[in-house]
């Protein structure tokens, strides 16, 4: 797994443009689970999240979404094996998130987070890329009191701070995600599901990390709560800057919080775009069953299809394209040869699919060129918050 | 039917199943010496028709499966009544097979729900013998159930074991197994929560199939209240035990009159608006052990006025068989009723 040792390739150049400039690269990435008739839960994956992006990553479950973070991470435990492919980290300076790359100060130094050192990972696990897990519940060790769990990370990792700071760190902390003081001295148990999933974002915020990565942090919440907890996540962004990597199976979801979707299908990245070109005009087949899948709560009623069968066998994952049993597009080549990954370009944006019909050869299917529009343009989430309306700080 | 039931508005046909206040307290520890009371459901009375879909929506703890339950009869009432196909059931008695035949329950997780010792030929057996309806060849009638949940081919599918099926497909097997006795009210808890997106509008469009395919009445459980107004002719919002509104699926999500919903809605993740507004920070549900006085949703509801600590609101009429647990429809209170509906 040792990488190249050359400069990835974009930053011997910086550009103005802040968001182009990469905080993770991931390229060609595999991981398999056992030796013997291995699970291949991710196949030569590419994805880059850029400084201030919030990416969705999307996938029913098996489709190998968690497995890609740990195993950037370096969380994944036996039997996950990482069989190809490389992992930059972008380590750039602390609280220089709004400023753009000069020649001087503001250069990131690269890590490769794959790399046989497991010390280069930890120095900016958690301290620059820090993970939310999904069941906060089991997450948090349950014999510590709040603050001991948020006081334990920043003593190993803080090593300068005094026991007073510390304290009132950990105080502040917990302010910022909306819980009060006094439950420092609290157990997970005592906290209700949303509140510990609050907890668990602010010890990943602990460390001022740049990278936050979510992995379902609100699958197992009340819709009102996890609302919540997402307004209040894209604010703490706004604030201090970080970029997310949004890990789910709700695609409805991504559309509305996050800048890039990538959705992955059978351990294979299948189809990558803006979030709202991927919803209005999805290019791959899958993408396109996806977002006809879950009702609206407006317009008129009508009757959708979902998508026909059921996600494979990860073991016995079909010949050529793994969607094509599913596929209502497929063509003979789908079964035989792996389709490549066509990059596109339109109004909304650079995008990819990852399919046979897009390659210039085919004609592409009307349901998969529907026109995007300007207004399919990554942006900020436009998701109007109460204190922007009313204009009241709370 | 008996004289003193009230046919709702609008129903041509007479109910198959009906619940009139239906009321259950759990008794719990809260200290060595202290016992409690959780509210899970006060004062529910619902009405299932054939061939309609009614769905309960809300969050955990609402008392929505608490309420299937009930119905189902494998917890025991509290308070209130049942009326079968229009007679009164005796709630203290134990339900008839009659009634367990005709009331089926499918539960949540296709994962924990069936046996996983046993192939989908036994699972499927069972109800069949119990309730003797083998009929002439039980492996007939088995595959027959199997090709009714599109479980095709039905004679694979026959001799599997649970884990050798996906999650769409256990989900399947357990609603078969409900059908399998011919019900007249399927009660489905939460059936898709637990399946992957791309499969979960499978199983509704299956649910909505038998509806109209077979005339069944169903009550669907969910906290979705998209997918809730996908499937059902009828919604019922609850909040803390309570109902806090009820009436027609497009009314409920386009005229949402009563606060909680209009939470619940700006709440739920819907890609297709622009512009969202969320009212902010709305706390979280009470206790059921010391559920708050009078209106049970008012420490969290912008609108609150002093009538909704004191006094429980009943039930007003907010459009033909649109209705609204919400002093805010009172007459006194139309003006600020208009403004609650027109903010949606």
């Amino acid at each position: 797994m040792t990488g190249p040792k050359g400069l990835p390739m974009q930053l011997t150049q910086s550009s103005g443009d802040g968001a182009a400039e990469p905080l993770l690269e991931i390229r060609g990435l595999s991981v398999e689970y056992g030796v013997d008739d291995p699970v291949h839960a991710v196949v030569d994956v590419d994805l880059t999240i850029h400084r201030g992006e919030v990416v969705g990553l999307a996938g029913e479950s098996g489709s190998g979404k968690s497995t890609l973070a740990y195993a950037v991470t370096r969380l994944l435990r036996d039997p996950g094996i990482i069989t190809a492919g490389e992992a930059y980290f972008y380590d750039w300076p602390k609280g220089s998130y709004h400023e753009a790359a000069d020649a001087v100060h503001v250069q990131p130094t690269i890590v490769d987070l794959l790399s046989d050192d497991r010390d280069a990972v930890r120095q900016v696990r958690w301290s620059e890329i820090a993970v939310v897990f999904q069941s906060a519940l089991h997450a948090l060790n349950p014999v510590l009191r709040i603050g001991k769990l948020l006081d334990d990370v920043l003593r190993y990792h803080e090593r300068a701070m005094t026991r007073e700071q510390r304290q009132s760190r950990a105080a502040e902390l917990l302010q910022l995600v909306g819980i009060s003081a006094d439950r420092l001295r609290s157990y997970p148990h005592e906290l209700s599901g949303g509140m510990r999933q609050r907890v668990m974002i602010a010890l990943a915020l602990a460390l001022r990390p740049t990278l936050l990565i979510m992995d379902e942090p609100t699958t197992a919440l009340d819709v009102v709560i996890q609302r919540e907890i997402l307004e209040e996540l894209m604010q703490l962004r706004q604030r201090f800057g970080f970029s997310v990597l949004f890990i789910t199976h709700d695609l409805s979801l991504l559309i509305e919080i996050a800048d890039t979707i990538a959705v992955m299908y059978a351990g294979r990245l299948v189809e990558k775009a803006p979030a709202k070109a991927l919803f209005h005009s999805p290019r791959h087949p899958y993408t396109y069953g996806l977002t006809r899948s879950f009702p609206s709560l407006h317009g008129p009623r009508r009757v959708m299809a979902g998508i026909e069968g059921s996600p494979p066998d990860l073991r016995r994952v079909p010949s050529g394209c793994s969607f094509h049993p599913r596929c209502a597009w497929a063509m003979p080549e789908c079964a035989t040869d792996a389709p490549p990954m066509v990059r596109l370009s339109d109004l909304s944006g650079e995008r990819s699919a990852l399919c046979w019909l897009q390659d210039g050869r085919h004609r592409v299917p009307e349901e998969l060129a529907l026109v995007a529009t300007e207004s399919d343009r990554s942006s900020a989430p436009d998701i109007v918050t109460a204190e922007e309306v009313s204009g009241n700080d709370r | 039917m008996t004289a003193e039931q009230v046919q709702p508005q609008g129903a041509a046909e007479r109910p198959i199943l009906e619940a009139v206040n239906l009321t259950k307290h759990f008794s719990v520890r809260l200290g060595r010496l202290r016992r409690g009371t959780v509210h899970a459901a006060e004062d529910i009375s619902l009405a299932l028709y054939p061939g309609r879909v009614t769905a309960v929506v809300g969050e955990s703890g609402s008392g929505k499966s608490t309420l299937s339950r009930m119905l189902a009869r494998t917890h025991k009432l509290t308070g209130g009544e049942l009326r079968f196909q229009g007679e009164k059931i005796d709630v203290r008695r134990k339900p008839t097979l009659e009634y367990r035949r005709s009331v089926q329950l499918v539960l949540q997780d296709p994962f924990a729900s069936l046996n996983p010792v046993h192939k989908v030929r036994y699972i499927l057996g069972r109800p069949l013998k119990i309730h003797g309806r083998e009929g002439a060849d039980l492996e007939q009638t088995i595959l027959g159930l199997l090709r009714r949940v599109a479980l095709e081919p039905a004679e694979q599918f026959i001799d599997k074991y649970p884990h050798e099926l996906s999650g769409g497909q256990r989900q399947r097997v357990s609603i078969a197994r409900g059908l399998a006795v011919q019900p007249k009210v399927l009660l489905a808890d939460e059936p898709v929560s637990m399946l992957d997106v791309s499969i979960r509008l499978g199983v509704l469009n299956l649910l909505a199939d038998l509806r109209d395919r077979e005339r069944l009445a169903i009550l669907y459980v969910t906290h979705d209240i998209a997918s809730a107004r996908y499937l059902a002719d009828t919604i019922m919002v609850m909040y803390a035990g309570k109902v806090v509104e009820a009436g027609p699926s497009d009314q409920i999500t386009n005229a949402p009159s009563h606060p909680y919903t209009q939470l619940l809605l700006s709440a739920a993740p819907d890609p297709e608006t622009a512009q969202k507004v969320w009212p902010g920070a709305a706390g979280a549900p009470p206790s059921l052990v010391t559920p708050p006085s009078g209106c049970r949703f008012h420490p969290r509801c912008p609108h609150a006025m002093t009538v909704c600590s004191e006094k429980a609101p009943p039930f007003f009429t907010v459009a033909s068989d649109h209705r609204s647990a919400c002093w805010l429809h009172e007459k006194a209170h139309e003006a600020v009723s208009s403004e609650v509906a027109g903010r949606q």
